[in-house]
Protein backbone atom coordinates (compact mmCIF):
# COMPACT_ATOMS: atom_id res chain seq x y z
CA UNK A 1 0.00 0.00 0.00
CA UNK A 2 2.82 2.41 0.85
CA UNK A 3 4.38 1.83 -2.55
CA UNK A 4 1.00 2.42 -4.21
CA UNK A 5 0.46 5.70 -2.33
CA UNK A 6 3.99 6.84 -3.11
CA UNK A 7 3.61 6.12 -6.83
CA UNK A 8 0.21 7.85 -6.87
CA UNK A 9 1.72 11.02 -5.30
CA UNK A 10 4.59 10.89 -7.77
CA UNK A 11 2.13 10.70 -10.67
CA UNK A 12 0.15 13.68 -9.34
CA UNK A 13 3.35 15.71 -8.96
CA UNK A 14 4.49 14.88 -12.48
CA UNK A 15 1.06 15.87 -13.84
CA UNK A 16 1.12 19.17 -11.94
CA UNK A 17 4.62 20.04 -13.19
CA UNK A 18 3.68 19.10 -16.77
CA UNK A 19 0.54 21.27 -16.61
CA UNK A 20 2.52 24.20 -15.22
CA UNK A 21 5.12 23.88 -18.00
CA UNK A 22 2.41 23.70 -20.66
CA UNK A 23 0.53 26.69 -19.27
CA UNK A 24 3.67 28.83 -19.01
CA UNK A 25 4.50 28.01 -22.63
CA UNK A 26 0.98 28.90 -23.77
CA UNK A 27 0.78 32.24 -22.04
CA UNK A 28 3.80 33.70 -23.82
CA UNK A 29 2.64 32.91 -27.35
CA UNK A 30 -1.06 32.98 -26.45
CA UNK A 31 -1.04 36.75 -26.02
CA UNK A 32 0.26 37.21 -29.56
CA UNK A 33 -2.20 34.73 -31.02
CA UNK A 34 -5.09 36.53 -29.30
CA UNK A 35 -4.50 39.73 -31.32
CA UNK A 36 -4.23 37.74 -34.56
CA UNK A 37 -7.25 35.55 -33.82
CA UNK A 38 -9.39 38.54 -32.86
CA UNK A 39 -8.49 40.84 -35.75
CA UNK A 40 -7.02 38.88 -38.65
CA UNK A 41 -7.93 35.20 -38.59
CA UNK A 42 -11.51 35.55 -39.87
CA UNK A 43 -10.21 36.80 -43.24
CA UNK A 44 -6.63 35.49 -43.50
CA UNK A 45 -7.46 32.18 -41.83
CA UNK A 46 -6.26 30.60 -38.63
CA UNK A 47 -3.30 29.15 -40.57
CA UNK A 48 -2.67 32.27 -42.68
CA UNK A 49 -4.01 30.49 -45.74
CA UNK A 50 -6.27 33.35 -46.93
CA UNK A 51 -9.38 32.73 -49.02
CA UNK A 52 -8.79 32.36 -52.76
CA UNK A 53 -8.08 35.82 -54.20
CA UNK A 54 -10.58 37.48 -51.85
CA UNK A 55 -8.25 37.55 -48.85
CA UNK A 56 -4.52 37.10 -49.57
CA UNK A 57 -2.54 34.41 -47.76
CA UNK A 58 0.03 35.52 -45.20
CA UNK A 59 2.24 32.48 -45.63
CA UNK A 60 5.18 33.28 -47.89
CA UNK A 61 4.12 36.92 -48.11
CA UNK A 62 7.08 39.16 -48.90
CA UNK A 63 5.66 41.59 -46.33
CA UNK A 64 6.96 39.15 -43.72
CA UNK A 65 10.36 39.00 -45.34
CA UNK A 66 11.89 42.14 -46.86
CA UNK A 67 8.96 44.47 -46.15
CA UNK A 68 8.21 43.83 -42.49
CA UNK A 69 8.77 47.53 -41.66
CA UNK A 70 5.78 48.44 -43.90
CA UNK A 71 3.38 46.14 -42.07
CA UNK A 72 2.42 48.31 -39.06
CA UNK A 73 1.35 51.17 -41.38
CA UNK A 74 -0.53 48.78 -43.64
CA UNK A 75 -2.37 47.24 -40.70
CA UNK A 76 -3.19 50.48 -38.90
CA UNK A 77 -4.35 52.37 -42.01
CA UNK A 78 -5.84 49.57 -44.07
CA UNK A 79 -5.69 49.36 -47.86
CA UNK A 80 -8.10 50.23 -50.61
CA UNK A 81 -6.40 49.84 -53.96
CA UNK A 82 -3.54 47.96 -55.55
CA UNK A 83 -0.44 46.58 -53.90
CA UNK A 84 2.48 44.74 -55.43
CA UNK A 85 3.68 41.58 -53.72
CA UNK A 86 6.25 39.33 -55.31
CA UNK A 87 5.70 39.85 -59.03
CA UNK A 88 1.91 40.19 -58.72
CA UNK A 89 -0.29 43.28 -58.53
CA UNK A 90 -3.32 42.75 -56.34
CA UNK A 91 -6.41 44.85 -55.81
CA UNK A 92 -7.00 44.77 -52.07
CA UNK A 93 -9.61 46.12 -49.69
CA UNK A 94 -8.60 45.73 -46.08
CA UNK A 95 -10.11 47.70 -43.18
CA UNK A 96 -7.90 49.89 -40.98
CA UNK A 97 -7.01 48.57 -37.53
CA UNK A 98 -6.23 51.98 -36.07
CA UNK A 99 -7.54 50.95 -32.66
CA UNK A 100 -4.66 48.56 -31.98
CA UNK A 101 -2.35 49.76 -29.20
CA UNK A 102 1.41 49.82 -29.75
CA UNK A 103 1.68 46.78 -27.52
CA UNK A 104 -0.94 44.88 -29.54
CA UNK A 105 0.65 45.92 -32.84
CA UNK A 106 4.08 44.83 -31.65
CA UNK A 107 2.67 41.56 -30.40
CA UNK A 108 0.93 40.98 -33.75
CA UNK A 109 4.02 41.80 -35.85
CA UNK A 110 6.08 39.36 -33.82
CA UNK A 111 3.40 36.69 -34.07
CA UNK A 112 3.24 37.04 -37.88
CA UNK A 113 7.03 37.10 -38.13
CA UNK A 114 7.52 34.06 -35.92
CA UNK A 115 4.74 32.04 -37.49
CA UNK A 116 5.28 32.70 -41.18
CA UNK A 117 8.35 34.92 -41.60
CA UNK A 118 11.86 33.82 -42.53
CA UNK A 119 13.67 36.10 -40.09
CA UNK A 120 12.29 35.02 -36.73
CA UNK A 121 14.15 37.51 -34.55
CA UNK A 122 11.96 39.43 -32.13
CA UNK A 123 11.10 42.96 -33.25
CA UNK A 124 11.32 45.34 -30.25
CA UNK A 125 8.31 47.53 -29.47
CA UNK A 126 10.44 50.67 -30.02
CA UNK A 127 11.21 49.55 -33.56
CA UNK A 128 7.51 49.03 -34.29
CA UNK A 129 6.85 52.53 -32.87
CA UNK A 130 9.52 53.96 -35.23
CA UNK A 131 7.96 52.20 -38.21
CA UNK A 132 4.57 53.62 -37.28
CA UNK A 133 5.98 57.15 -36.97
CA UNK A 134 7.54 56.81 -40.41
CA UNK A 135 4.21 55.97 -42.11
CA UNK A 136 4.06 57.84 -45.45
CA UNK B 1 -7.09 -6.57 3.63
CA UNK B 2 -7.29 -9.88 1.84
CA UNK B 3 -11.15 -9.60 1.81
CA UNK B 4 -11.09 -6.32 -0.14
CA UNK B 5 -11.63 -7.42 -3.76
CA UNK B 6 -12.08 -3.88 -5.14
CA UNK B 7 -8.58 -2.54 -5.59
CA UNK B 8 -8.23 0.94 -7.21
CA UNK B 9 -7.19 -0.69 -10.47
CA UNK B 10 -10.23 -2.96 -10.58
CA UNK B 11 -12.56 -0.01 -9.85
CA UNK B 12 -10.89 1.88 -12.70
CA UNK B 13 -11.31 -1.08 -15.05
CA UNK B 14 -15.00 -1.49 -14.18
CA UNK B 15 -15.65 2.27 -14.60
CA UNK B 16 -13.86 2.30 -17.96
CA UNK B 17 -15.91 -0.64 -19.23
CA UNK B 18 -19.17 0.94 -18.05
CA UNK B 19 -18.27 4.25 -19.73
CA UNK B 20 -17.50 2.41 -22.95
CA UNK B 21 -20.86 0.64 -22.83
CA UNK B 22 -22.72 3.93 -22.26
CA UNK B 23 -20.83 5.53 -25.16
CA UNK B 24 -21.75 2.63 -27.43
CA UNK B 25 -25.43 2.98 -26.52
CA UNK B 26 -25.35 6.75 -27.15
CA UNK B 27 -23.54 6.31 -30.49
CA UNK B 28 -26.10 3.73 -31.57
CA UNK B 29 -28.90 6.13 -30.66
CA UNK B 30 -27.27 8.86 -32.76
CA UNK B 31 -27.00 6.56 -35.77
CA UNK B 32 -30.65 5.68 -35.52
CA UNK B 33 -31.70 9.32 -35.31
CA UNK B 34 -29.76 10.21 -38.50
CA UNK B 35 -31.91 7.72 -40.39
CA UNK B 36 -35.02 9.73 -39.53
CA UNK B 37 -36.19 12.16 -42.26
CA UNK B 38 -35.17 15.77 -41.67
CA UNK B 39 -37.91 17.73 -39.86
CA UNK B 40 -40.21 19.94 -41.91
CA UNK B 41 -40.06 23.26 -40.08
CA UNK B 42 -42.09 25.71 -42.16
CA UNK B 43 -42.94 26.57 -45.76
CA UNK B 44 -41.69 29.94 -46.88
CA UNK B 45 -42.73 32.25 -49.69
CA UNK B 46 -40.48 35.17 -50.52
CA UNK B 47 -42.47 37.75 -52.50
CA UNK B 48 -39.47 39.90 -53.48
CA UNK B 49 -37.16 39.99 -56.49
CA UNK B 50 -33.47 40.69 -56.01
CA UNK B 51 -30.54 41.06 -58.43
CA UNK B 52 -27.46 38.83 -58.49
CA UNK B 53 -23.78 39.49 -59.24
CA UNK B 54 -24.43 39.04 -62.96
CA UNK B 55 -27.22 41.65 -62.83
CA UNK B 56 -29.91 39.01 -63.35
CA UNK B 57 -33.19 39.01 -61.41
CA UNK B 58 -33.47 36.34 -58.73
CA UNK B 59 -36.77 35.25 -57.19
CA UNK B 60 -37.77 32.25 -55.16
CA UNK B 61 -39.85 30.64 -57.91
CA UNK B 62 -36.58 30.06 -59.80
CA UNK B 63 -35.72 27.56 -57.06
CA UNK B 64 -38.86 25.46 -57.43
CA UNK B 65 -37.78 21.81 -57.51
CA UNK B 66 -34.33 22.80 -56.26
CA UNK B 67 -32.69 22.37 -52.89
CA UNK B 68 -31.10 25.59 -51.76
CA UNK B 69 -29.12 27.10 -48.92
CA UNK B 70 -29.76 30.73 -47.93
CA UNK B 71 -27.68 33.07 -45.79
CA UNK B 72 -27.11 36.78 -45.09
CA UNK B 73 -23.78 38.63 -45.18
CA UNK B 74 -22.08 41.81 -46.41
CA UNK B 75 -18.87 42.10 -48.36
CA UNK B 76 -17.11 44.51 -45.99
CA UNK B 77 -17.98 42.43 -42.91
CA UNK B 78 -14.83 42.16 -40.82
CA UNK B 79 -15.98 39.41 -38.46
CA UNK B 80 -17.89 36.21 -39.23
CA UNK B 81 -18.67 36.58 -42.96
CA UNK B 82 -15.25 35.45 -44.24
CA UNK B 83 -15.58 32.32 -42.09
CA UNK B 84 -19.15 31.77 -43.35
CA UNK B 85 -17.97 32.16 -46.93
CA UNK B 86 -15.08 29.73 -46.34
CA UNK B 87 -17.62 27.18 -45.13
CA UNK B 88 -20.18 27.95 -47.87
CA UNK B 89 -17.39 27.41 -50.41
CA UNK B 90 -17.15 23.83 -49.14
CA UNK B 91 -20.85 23.33 -49.91
CA UNK B 92 -20.31 25.00 -53.30
CA UNK B 93 -17.38 22.75 -54.18
CA UNK B 94 -19.34 19.67 -53.17
CA UNK B 95 -22.46 20.46 -55.22
CA UNK B 96 -21.37 22.90 -57.96
CA UNK B 97 -21.88 20.24 -60.65
CA UNK B 98 -25.34 19.29 -59.40
CA UNK B 99 -28.01 21.56 -60.90
CA UNK B 100 -30.51 20.47 -58.27
CA UNK B 101 -28.61 22.43 -55.59
CA UNK B 102 -28.27 26.24 -55.44
CA UNK B 103 -26.72 28.63 -52.93
CA UNK B 104 -28.23 32.06 -52.22
CA UNK B 105 -26.40 34.75 -50.23
CA UNK B 106 -28.19 38.04 -49.56
CA UNK B 107 -26.24 41.22 -48.86
CA UNK B 108 -27.63 43.15 -45.88
CA UNK B 109 -25.64 46.22 -46.96
CA UNK B 110 -27.14 46.76 -50.42
CA UNK B 111 -26.12 50.43 -50.53
CA UNK B 112 -22.45 49.41 -50.58
CA UNK B 113 -22.89 45.98 -52.11
CA UNK B 114 -23.93 46.95 -55.60
CA UNK B 115 -24.00 44.49 -58.48
CA UNK B 116 -20.43 45.53 -59.41
CA UNK B 117 -19.17 44.97 -55.87
CA UNK B 118 -20.87 41.57 -55.69
CA UNK B 119 -19.53 40.66 -59.13
CA UNK B 120 -15.98 41.43 -58.01
CA UNK B 121 -16.53 39.52 -54.74
CA UNK B 122 -17.89 36.48 -56.59
CA UNK B 123 -15.01 36.56 -59.08
CA UNK B 124 -12.48 36.61 -56.23
CA UNK B 125 -14.22 33.67 -54.63
CA UNK B 126 -14.10 31.90 -57.99
CA UNK B 127 -17.80 31.07 -58.08
CA UNK B 128 -20.39 30.80 -60.86
CA UNK B 129 -23.53 32.92 -60.38
CA UNK B 130 -25.75 30.08 -61.66
CA UNK B 131 -24.74 27.89 -58.76
CA UNK B 132 -24.22 30.56 -56.07
CA UNK B 133 -26.24 33.77 -56.35
CA UNK B 134 -24.95 36.79 -54.39
CA UNK B 135 -27.94 39.11 -54.33
CA UNK B 136 -28.63 42.75 -53.55
CA UNK B 137 -31.84 44.81 -53.63
CA UNK B 138 -34.18 46.86 -51.48
CA UNK B 139 -32.79 46.91 -47.94
CA UNK B 140 -36.14 46.58 -46.15
CA UNK B 141 -37.15 43.70 -48.40
CA UNK B 142 -33.87 41.92 -47.68
CA UNK B 143 -34.37 42.34 -43.92
CA UNK B 144 -37.95 41.01 -44.20
CA UNK B 145 -36.61 38.09 -46.22
CA UNK B 146 -34.11 37.29 -43.45
CA UNK B 147 -37.04 37.02 -41.03
CA UNK B 148 -38.86 34.68 -43.42
CA UNK B 149 -35.80 32.42 -43.41
CA UNK B 150 -35.74 32.58 -39.59
CA UNK B 151 -32.50 34.55 -39.53
CA UNK B 152 -31.61 37.90 -37.95
CA UNK B 153 -30.31 40.90 -39.90
CA UNK B 154 -30.24 44.53 -38.85
CA UNK B 155 -28.22 47.71 -38.93
CA UNK B 156 -26.28 48.59 -35.79
CA UNK B 157 -23.82 51.45 -35.87
CA UNK B 158 -22.01 50.07 -32.84
CA UNK B 159 -21.39 46.66 -34.41
CA UNK B 160 -18.17 45.94 -36.32
CA UNK B 161 -18.89 46.92 -39.92
CA UNK B 162 -22.21 48.56 -38.94
CA UNK B 163 -24.47 45.50 -39.15
CA UNK B 164 -25.56 42.54 -37.07
CA UNK B 165 -26.64 39.30 -38.71
CA UNK B 166 -27.04 35.63 -38.05
CA UNK B 167 -24.15 33.37 -38.96
CA UNK B 168 -26.47 30.49 -39.79
CA UNK B 169 -27.36 28.82 -43.08
CA UNK B 170 -30.97 27.82 -43.81
CA UNK B 171 -31.60 24.65 -45.82
CA UNK B 172 -34.73 24.71 -48.01
CA UNK B 173 -36.12 21.68 -49.85
CA UNK B 174 -37.69 21.31 -53.29
CA UNK B 175 -41.13 22.27 -51.94
CA UNK B 176 -39.87 25.52 -50.39
CA UNK B 177 -39.89 24.08 -46.88
CA UNK B 178 -37.19 24.89 -44.32
CA UNK B 179 -35.53 21.62 -43.28
CA UNK B 180 -32.67 22.77 -41.08
CA UNK B 181 -30.42 25.48 -39.66
CA UNK B 182 -26.63 25.17 -39.51
CA UNK B 183 -24.01 27.39 -37.93
CA UNK B 184 -22.09 28.74 -40.89
CA UNK B 185 -19.00 29.36 -38.80
CA UNK B 186 -18.60 25.77 -37.63
CA UNK B 187 -17.00 23.14 -39.81
CA UNK B 188 -18.84 20.25 -38.11
CA UNK B 189 -22.23 21.95 -38.62
CA UNK B 190 -21.45 22.47 -42.30
CA UNK B 191 -20.36 18.82 -42.58
CA UNK B 192 -23.87 18.01 -41.35
CA UNK B 193 -25.39 20.44 -43.89
CA UNK B 194 -23.50 18.72 -46.72
CA UNK B 195 -24.81 15.34 -45.53
CA UNK B 196 -28.36 16.68 -45.12
CA UNK B 197 -28.40 18.06 -48.69
CA UNK B 198 -27.53 14.55 -49.87
CA UNK B 199 -30.41 13.18 -47.78
CA UNK B 200 -32.84 15.69 -49.35
CA UNK B 201 -31.58 14.71 -52.80
CA UNK B 202 -32.57 11.14 -52.00
CA UNK B 203 -36.06 12.11 -50.87
CA UNK B 204 -38.90 11.34 -53.31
Amino acid sequence: MKTERYSSRCCTLVLLVATAILLSGCSENGADAVVYDKNCASCHGSDGQGLRTLYPPLRESDYLDQRISELPCLISRGIRGTIVTGNKTKNIRMPAFANLTLEEMSSLINYLQQRWGKDRETVPEQTVAQWLRACP
Amino acid sequence: MSQNHFTPSSVFTITAHLSLLILLFVAQGCNQSTREPLPILTTIEVPYTFVDQDNRPVEQKMFAEKIYVADFFFTSCPTICPIMKTQMLRVYEKYKDDERVVLLSHSIDPEHDTVDVLHDYGARLGIEADRWHLVTGNKEEIYKTAKLYGLAAMEDKNAPGGFIHSGSFTLVDRQGRIRGYYRGTEEEAVDRLIEDIARLLNED
